[in-house]
């Protein structure tokens, strides 16, 4: 119904999201379309490669809408994720106890929320700074286990990664720790590029 | 489990909710004001969730979905797609809502009709009682909670089973349970005050008017709109407000909108960078000018800020005396502004005794009122110069990245501020010597005691005056961070001296004493400055400045004056711009990267194609770039292609066929429709403006313009002037026509471009009773009006008249822009794509007006555009018309 809503020509706001939506497409916003991110996921889930790419809508670069046989279609990319994770029958990727569910929920609302949207510098150096926190005792994002919430954020932070410099890599260090972990984890990088990180620290003094 | 709601949090309704709906054993606590929240990573309104493994949640959501989870409610697709909703689409849309409703009193709940409307398709399409199917789940509390506190109050003017949804929450046992402990009376204070705190919701993306000129365009206009603008239309000149023109000195008139305006005082010692001009005097000139047309009365000061440390290393590398730098570099700025046009009423200078007399006073009184401070600091001492270091003159190491060459204040490789002593083997900039650490008194401004002030001042100027978003954003931040007294003296010689018994070598800080050249420059204005600066019941105050100035003017300043007790006009409108890059990269003086006033100056570029371009790429909202080779585009197809063009046809075919009288007019419908357009845009450009959208306002002239050229275009009066008799009137009423929206025009750009608007006005003899803006289009050149020269071909208006509107040539010392290719637009091919836009348009004007089914329509506003797109280029214009660059 979302997907008509964006069709209808008769109010002044529909003809702005319409024109909202032309302008978008086509549009590269941060590197990394939503759309895109879901058909990685896909690879990335179906190793054997049986089974059919489903089809993957936009309404808009932020927001895919998947197309499934039953029923309407699938809008957001969390929703996608998850569907395709159960899909594939690997639900342990979003979690195996109750705790660690909501933990990766958030973790995914996060990825969502402050992540990829179309972010200001500062809202970039904001997230580091909190990821760098929080991974500072962490291996994984939601603790000791490897889960969606990883896959997506590295999808979402790799335009930012491969721009840092090699001081920020250091100042980030717990994020550049876990990025580098994740972007050797099977299957996961695909067609991205290799994120290149020093092993020996250059700037000692930096804070 | 221990769950911690802030009093006051728009998320805490949900997770209580939730928690009493799924029946989670929590034990709730309110965190006081001030208490650290329980994980770095949670905000402190956020709500926070510490599970039995000590891991602490801190999204609502996911709080409410452990409340579920744990009792065996796995999440499904729908519920996952309701909860990724409404964190993404609703909350935003909500909070906004909230926001407008608490802060600016109005309502609601016009806000939330695309999120309801969402929620009512879903309701119906699905036929369940529940969102996600036919009990109650995760996703109704989720919904529900964030929807309550906006909606509670107002009824939904929503269809049934939205309503039922709705109703049958609300009236649960555990949502009423959760917003009776949650949404108590005395918590709705803390909640405003919580709201205003948070980061003023963003607007979509891609969605800020002047992104919307196809929007307006394509927009049925009523036959009511046309009517209003035929009736405007037949008043004429009459009904145009006579322009007020004060006497000098300009002074505050009862009863009048009494218009202080004043930009951020440009540091002397420097020569200013187009980012300088741009951030401040440029764009509060082309406000000033705008009051002036309004007939508001309007005083517009600034001037050059020039004591500091700044000031005398200056000195000291050029050999001369502070006084003489001053002088020298004054006049460089003056000069400048005097070449782009600026409009000041007086341009002054902070180095004046009036200064000293005022800075003292204003001193002397927080002194008196006990928000003056002393204490210990531990300084920098050079024993061979005999003096206590100001920060600029010591360099040393930087102590966070090892910089060899850092300054005492900031590190110019890292960017970090630094303390001058914790420099690492510091020296003297002077003497090259090694100072020492030595305490010494210093005065501070208690901003602590004065916040108390500060609070109830800001919210009501919040409520009632228009600042940007990042002055909000900034100042709410500052105040977040607590303020701390700061210290407002200086060991310097070069300042107004503190006139207090032990501290009389020492000098104010330029940042306590600089926002008072507003006033000390106003003093040597005029004698009546405080009639002005002391009346805020009578005067709007609207300060101009680049973001980085916004701490000084929206707190530490008002601070000082709110501590006088003196009845000191406050600023109401805070103004602030982003910041301007150059092509990809900074403006940077010392690195000689940029383009500063003198060389605009020395291109050859006109003043106002400077302006223009300058006020086009205005960093209004996010920062943008001066690049050389989009300001050529910009000069050929907006300025020459669209505006310099339509005005000049108007124009020219006046004279060439009715021997320059304004022919008689008979208007038609399509006529009318043309007046509607220009009233629409015309309504616009004093809707932005009024909130200073200097960029957004720019757009809706050149809109005109493109509507006028359109318009034309399709009338062809070249043609039809040798025609039959009919067609020889049509002629006549659309050249008159458009010769009036190009008198309207010539108005409109004054603020942009003076020059040019002064040069439009002369050829077409426009009236000088009607160089004043209303908020109507009205016939100011009547039939047999006579204009005056007006250059034949519109190369001669692009490079004699018109105020000398030139391609520009890059200075030498650059690479030259690369411009793509162009080939002469083809006048055939031009009139052939026009025609065919006209009937594209015409026929998506009959199926909308028929309402045919949408896909239909739909295709057909597809080959309209890609129509308009052709034209454009066949133009010589971005096919994206001037909906700025994409953006990165």
């Amino acid at each position: 119904s979302r997907c008509l809503g964006i069709l209808k020509l008769t109010g002044k706001h529909n003809v702005l999201q319409i024109e909202r939506q032309r302008k978008l497409e086509g549009k590269i916003v941060w590197g990394v379309g939503e759309g895109q991110v879901c058909g990685s996921l896909w690879r990335l889930l179906s190793e054997e490669n049986t089974r059919k790419k489903p089809t993957v809508h936009f309404l808009s670069a932020f927001i895919p809408i998947l197309q499934t046989n039953s029923g309407p279609g699938l809008t957001g990319l969390i929703t996608i994720a998850s569907h395709l994770v159960k899909q594939a029958k690997k639900e342990q990727l979003l979690g195996s106890s109750a705790e660690e569910k909501a933990v990766v929920h958030q973790w995914l609302e996060y990825r969502v929320t402050q992540v990829g949207r179309q972010s200001s510098r500062e809202d970039t150096r904001t997230v580091l700074k909190d990821l760098n926190a929080h991974l500072e005792d962490k291996v994984y994002l939601a603790g000791n286990s490897f889960t969606l919430a990883d896959i997506l954020m590295y999808y979402g932070l790799h335009h930012v990664m491969v721009d840092l410099t090699v001081q920020e890599k250091e100042i980030y260090l717990n994020v550049s720790r876990w990025f580098n972990h994740i972007q050797h984890y099977p299957g996961v990088r695909q067609h991205l590029t290799n994120v290149i990180f020093i092993k020996n620290r250059l700037y000692t003094s930096a804070h | 489990m221990r769950l911690r709601v802030a009093a006051g949090s728009p998320a805490a309704l949900k997770v209580v909710a939730a928690a009493h709906c799924a029946g989670a054993p929590v034990q709730l606590c309110w965190a006081e004001p001030g208490e650290p929240p329980p994980s770095p990573l949670c905000p402190p309104w956020a709500p926070a969730l510490q599970l039995e493994s000590g891991a602490v949640l801190f999204s609502p959501n996911a709080i409410c979905q452990y409340f579920f989870l744990r009792r065996g409610e796995q999440p499904t697709d729908l519920t996952t797609q309701w909860l990724e909703w409404e964190a993404t689409e609703l909350q935003p849309a909500a909070l906004a809502a909230l926001y407008a409703h608490l802060v600016h009193g109005r309502t609601g709940v016009e806000a939330l009709g695309e999120p309801l409307g969402h929620i009512e398709r879903s309701l119906v399409g699905r036929g369940t009682a529940y969102l996600a199917g036919d009990t109650e789940s995760v996703a109704d509390v989720v919904v529900w909670s964030t929807l309550f506190p906006v909606l509670r109050d107002e009824a939904i003017p929503a269809a049934e089973p939205l309503q039922s949804w709705f109703r049958s929450m609300t009236f649960s046992e555990a949502c009423r349970n959760a917003a009776d402990t949650v949404l108590l009376p005395r918590h709705l204070q803390e909640f405003t005050a919580c709201l205003q705190k948070l980061p003023l919701p963003r607007p979509p993306p891609d969605t800020a008017p002047g992104c919307e000129e196809d929007d307006v365009s394509e927009r049925a206009l009523t036959e009511e709109d046309m009517a209003a603008a035929v009736d405007a239309w037949t008043r004429g000149a009459a009904a145009l407000p006579k322009p007020w023109r004060p006497p000098k000195p300009v002074l505050p008139v009862e009863g009048m909108r009494n218009v202080l305006i004043t930009s951020a005082l440009p540091y002397v010692n420097n020569v200013p960078h187009l980012g300088n001009i741009i951030g401040c005097v440029l764009s509060a000139d082309a406000f000033a000018r705008y009051c002036r047309l309004r007939n508001w009365n309007t005083l517009y000061v600034c001037g050059t800020d020039e004591y500091g440390t700044a000031t005398e290393t200056k000195a000291v590398e050029e050999g001369l005396t502070p006084r003489e730098i001053c002088d020298k570099y004054h006049a460089v700025h003056a000069d400048i502004y005097r070449w782009f046009d600026i409009s000041f009423d007086y341009f002054g200078r902070t180095t004046t005794p009036q200064q000293t007399v005022i800075s003292q006073d204003i001193f002397q009184r927080l002194q008196a009122h006990g928000f003056v401070l002393q204490d210990t600091v531990q300084q920098l001492h050079c024993a061979s110069c005999q003096r206590f270091l100001a920060d600029r003159f010591v360099e040393g190491i930087c102590p966070f990245c090892s910089y060899q060459e850092a300054r005492g204040d900031q590190c110019d490789k890292c960017g970090k501020l630094i303390n001058a002593v914790e420099l690492k083997t510091p020296r003297c900039k002077l003497c090259s010597g090694s100072p020492t650490v030595r305490p010494t008194q210093h005065l501070f401004l208690d901003l602590p005691k004065l916040e108390e002030r500060l609070q109830p001042w800001l919210e009501n100027c919040w409520a009632t005056g228009n600042w940007t978003a990042n002055a909000r954003y900034i100042t709410r931040s500052w105040i977040r961070d607590g303020l701390r007294p700061r210290c407002i003296t200086r060991d310097l010689q070069w300042g107004t001296p503190v006139p207090l018994d032990g501290f009389r070598d020492k000098v104010f800080y330029v940042w306590f004493d600089a926002p008072i050249g507003y006033l000390s420059i106003t003093a040597n204005y005029t004698e009546h400055w405080e009639r002005w600066w002391k009346n805020p019941q009578q005067v709007e105050l609207y300060n101009f400045m680049a973001k980085d100035n916004v701490p000084f003017h929206s707190v530490v300043f008002p601070c000082s004056l709110l501590g006088t007790d003196d009845n000191y006009t406050l600023v109401n409108h805070l103004i602030a711009t982003e910041y301007l890059n150059y092509e990809d990269g900074k403006f940077s003086k010392s690195r000689g990267v940029g383009v500063f006033g003198d060389m605009a100056k020395d291109t050859g570029i006109a003043a106002d194609v400077w302006r223009f371009y300058l006020l086009y790429v205005r960093p209004e909202g996010q920062d943008s770039a001066f690049s050389w080779g989009d300001l050529m585009l910009k000069n050929n197809s907006e300025l020459l292609n669209n505006l310099g063009n339509f005005i000049n046809r108007a124009g020219m075919f006046v004279c060439k066929f009715f021997g320059s009288a304004v022919p008689p007019m008979v208007l038609t419908p399509d006529d009318h429709r043309l007046l509607a357009r220009v009233t629409v845009e015309l309504r616009q450009y004093h809707q932005l403006l009024e909130r200073v959208r200097i960029r957004d306002a720019l757009r809706c002239v050149l809109n005109i313009s493109r509507h006028g050229n359109q318009y034309i275009q399709v009338n062809e009066p070249w043609k039809r002037i040798k025609g039959g008799e009919e067609d020889r009137q049509r002629a006549g009423t659309v050249t008159g026509v458009a010769v009036n929206v190009a008198a309207l025009l010539a108005v409109l750009v004054q603020p942009y471009m003076p020059t040019v608007s002064a040069a439009i006005q002369a050829q077409l003899c426009v009236p000088p009773e009607c160089s004043v803006l209303s908020h109507i289009f009205t016939c100011t050149l009547p039939p047999g009006h006579r204009v005056g020269t007006v250059w034949g071909q519109h190369r001669g208006w692009r490079e004699e008249g018109g105020g000398g509107v030139k391609p520009p040539i890059p200075p030498p010392q650059l690479d030259p822009p690369s411009v793509p290719g162009k080939t002469p637009p083809d006048p055939s091919r031009i009139q052939e794509l026009t025609e065919q836009v006209a009937k594209q348009g015409n026929c998506v004007r009959q199926l909308k007006a028929s309402g045919s089914d949408r896909a239909r329509i739909d295709s057909e506003v597809g080959k309209l555009l890609a129509l308009k797109r052709e034209l454009a280029l066949a133009q010589n214009m971005s096919p994206d018309g001037p909906r700025g660059k994409g953006k990165k």
